[in-house]
């Protein structure tokens, strides 16, 4: 029977998917002539909702389709991959925004139907995990990270195998793997659609990680705002747990492993993972000082490896394809691929995985479509609410962690939000900075306080009340921040605001 | 459903309805008999289970949690007994019966750590943390009630006050506001006369600023009862608002 694909992805619904599932339900039962496989999103947003039909020559895509337009969809030919216009796009995979992306740790979003461990396993699924049991030593396993290069996706950039190497190395019988899901900073999706998407891929990590590390317990913390990646995800666990995927005897090895999902509560700070672990622990969310670090002294004290989604997603295709294939793309010290997340004020944002290397102006013309029509660029802010704002000049940047760093910026969870010419840049830099105000645990004087006083500053500003030295001021607290604070909510908050108001058109100098 | 379901046999599982009543969706539930329906919810009947919402949406609803937290929940509402369970947090009253606080402790008591989740248990319950839940949980957990408040008043989600029928979140991260959330926030406030944090006269919207829905290619977003709406406007969103049920 022809099968039709449908993302039910938390973006995709939002722009009309969940009506036109709706509408390919009663059409089911009507004609029963084709089955429905339900799936994460692809990233290419602009196209969705998006129905997918499976025919000889692979999927063919029918873009922006509306509920309306299902039934004359289905009497027209789409079940044969009839051209219909508007909505025909011909094969999927040949669409230029997808076939010049390089997925790796995206490989099955949208192609798989999320729930299923069946359809995980058709694709290759549980090999990594096989591999990791079966054929190798935890050792060997950690030496295969670590030839791979994965830098943790979750904005820090350290190297995954050397965080395993140390929590592998601490004599501890009581350790737990956690799975970073409280991808807080703004303009960043890419760990929610990995979630919704693949969370099969999620679990076979974190429990290979285990498996290295010597681990039996795992977390999954995501963030409140993420409902229905917590659903799947839990969906995905039962599962799991069911097939001995997970639970006290994971596929027969007599290794045990077993993961809980916990929830956030709306803290961005929960992001950090010192700040992570005290929630997990049930406590306000506040930062601890580190050393000791997590892979030392974690989750109640015991040594924890603290990674975020998308590292741990990698994992599996790392080990079943090889670490030396995922290490041969990239530059310098960033490996592999990167998952960017484009968002604002562009043509055509979406997920674009690619090999590090790309500058950030062929990612932002290639796939983000330029700026919207009839604007101008006002700035780029790559890494989150804590990273740096870029102009123009600064656009052929290699997308590199090294790279930004050199530059004074940051590549963090790879978010890249366009504004344009709409935004107004003191506003801009004032609700940056009210942002980490409201959002600073409190813990470090500097932070709580110089946050506040910031704010108040900006605020001012916005209001026409300029004084002489509030450059100077304003300079002093960033300065003290950047020093004094545990956490890079308090050493980064200062840095987007001073570029902006360094860069941007119509600061007060 | 908007174009007729001659074919679908409507089955409602007692207990799943007992949980859709927790969660305020007033629906008729679906089991849709056709083998080919696939959906990566349908195929663990009867934890999993498909309805069609007011609005006539076909949703896939999964019951929370493990087999023991389900099996709570269905303890908690009474399911054959003649306590009965207090109602979900509107009117103002008390809305812990003693029969879940105690199943509540006896789930939480001398496990490590587990303030938070008792605490979101708690709201998902009742819909905020009544001031009587306190001093059990504190006394159960070994902890000082200034603990438990401390942690209330930390996580912005955790509420000490009863919520409206509906949460609106409007989305202000970075990519929203590059495109506009502050007007549709405007006309929010405009529309409802509250400020973030509020709950509108009639008690029909709680209505709150969130920063990132995770939607940020869509924007700007907003959220209602969990459910993001992308590319909104403020006519729209005031639209949406408009026609929420009045339940």
């Amino acid at each position: 029977m022809t099968e039709l694909f449908l993302s039910q992805d938390t973006s995709s619904r939002s722009i009309g998917s969940r009506d036109v599932l709706s509408a390919l339900r009663t059409e089911q039962l009507q004609r029963g002539d084709f089955d429905l496989v339900l799936t994460g999103s692809r990233g290419a947003f602009f196209l969705e909702p998006m129905i997918e039909v499976s025919t000889p020559g692979g999927r063919v895509g029918y873009a922006n389709v509306h509920a309306e337009d299902v039934p004359a969809l289905l009497d027209g030919g789409m079940l044969d991959g009839a051209e219909i216009r508007p909505f025909y796009l011909g094969l999927v995979d040949d669409i230029p925004f997808l076939q010049k992306q390089e997925r790796i740790t995206f490989r099955n979003c949208g192609i798989i139907q999320a729930g299923s461990l069946e359809d995980y396993l058709e694709v290759g699924g549980g090999e990594a995990l096989r591999r990791a049991l079966f054929e190798l030593t935890p050792e060997q396993i950690i030496e295969e990270v670590k030839r791979s290069g994965l830098l943790g996706r979750g904005g820090a950039a350290f190297p995954a195998g050397l965080k395993w190497q140390t929590v592998a190395n601490c004599g501890s019988d009581e350790k737990y793997v956690v799975a970073n899901g409280d991808e807080g900073d703004p303009g960043t999706y890419a760990d929610r659609m990995l979630m919704e998407g693949d969370p099969f891929a999620l679990l076979e990590g974190m429990a290979v990680c285990a498996v290295a590390v010597g681990a039996h317990s795992g977390f999954i913390y995501v963030r409140a705002e993420y409902p229905r990646a917590r659903q799947v995800l839990q969906h995905a666990v039962d599962v799991a747990r069911d097939s001995g995927f997970l639970g006290h005897n994971l596929l027969g090895s007599g290794f045990a492993f077993d993961v809980e999902i916990r929830s956030g509560a709306g803290a961005y700070v929960c992001g950090e993972e010192t700040a992570l672990l005290e929630s997990l622990e049930g406590k306000r969310g506040m930062v601890r000082p580190k050393p000791p670090y997590p892979a030392v002294q974690g989750l109640f004290g015991k040594p924890t490896v603290i990674n975020n989604i998308t590292t741990l997603a990698t994992i599996p295709p790392i080990l079943r394809q090889g670490a030396d294939r995922y290490a041969a793309l990239g530059i310098g010290r960033s490996r592999g691929t990167i998952a960017l997340q484009l968002a604002g004020a562009l043509r055509t944002p979406g997920l674009v995985e690619v090999p590090f290397g790309i500058t950030l102006r062929q990612v932002l013309d290639t796939f983000g479509g330029g700026v919207q029509e009839g604007r101008q660029l006002l700035a780029v802010q790559t890494g989150g609410p804590l990273g740096d704002v870029l102009t123009e000049q600064s656009l052929d940047l290699p997308v590199e962690f090294d790279a930004f760093a050199a530059a004074g910026g940051m590549l963090g969870h790879g978010g890249i939000v366009v504004y344009d010419d709409r935004t107004e840049p003191l506003e801009l830099a004032h609700r940056l900075m009210a942002f980490c105000a409201e959002e600073s645990c409190g813990k470090c004087a500097p932070c709580r306080i110089g946050t506040q006083r910031a704010t108040e500053i900006l605020a001012s500003w916005l209001a026409g009340e300029a004084a002489a030295d509030d450059r100077v001021l304003l300079n002093d607290i960033a300065f003290a921040m950047r020093g004094a604070s545990l956490c890079a909510l308090g050493s980064s908050a200062c840095t987007p605001v001073i570029s902006a108001l360094n860069l941007l058109p119509g600061m007060p100098r | 459903m908007r174009r007729g379901c001659s074919r679908v046999r409507l089955y409602v599982p007692p207990r799943i309805s007992l949980l859709l009543r927790n969660r305020r969706v007033k629906s008729t539930l679906l089991r849709a008999t056709v083998p080919s329906l696939r959906s990566p919810f349908t195929k663990r009947l009867p934890s999993v289970t498909q309805f069609v919402s007011k609005a006539g949406y076909t949703e896939s609803i999964l019951l929370p949690g493990e087999p023991e937290r389900v099996a709570l929940h269905v303890r908690r509402f009474g399911l054959g007994s003649p306590a009965g369970p207090g109602k979900p947090g509107r009117d103002g009253g008390t809305n812990l019966s003693t029969d879940y606080l105690r199943e509540l402790i006896a789930h939480y008591a001398g496990r490590r750590g587990v303030l938070l989740v008792a605490l979101q248990d708690i709201q998902d319950h009742a819909g905020y943390i009544p001031q009587e839940a306190i001093e059990p949980l504190a006394r159960v957990l070994g902890i000082p009630e200034g603990e438990v408040l401390a942690v209330i008043s930390f996580y912005k989600d955790l509420r000490t006050t009863p919520p409206g029928r509906h949460r609106l979140c409007v989305c202000r991260g970075d990519s929203c506001a590059a495109l506009g959330s502050h007007r549709i926030a405007e006309a929010v406030q405009q529309h409802l006369d509250i400020s973030p944090g509020g709950t509108s006269a009639d008690g029909q919207v709680t209505y709150d600023i969130v920063y990132c829905l995770g939607n940020c290619a869509l924007s700007p977003s907003i959220s209602i009862d969990g459910e993001v709406h992308g590319r909104s406007t403020p006519e729209r969103v005031v639209r949406w608002l408009k026609e929420l049920p009045n339940d």
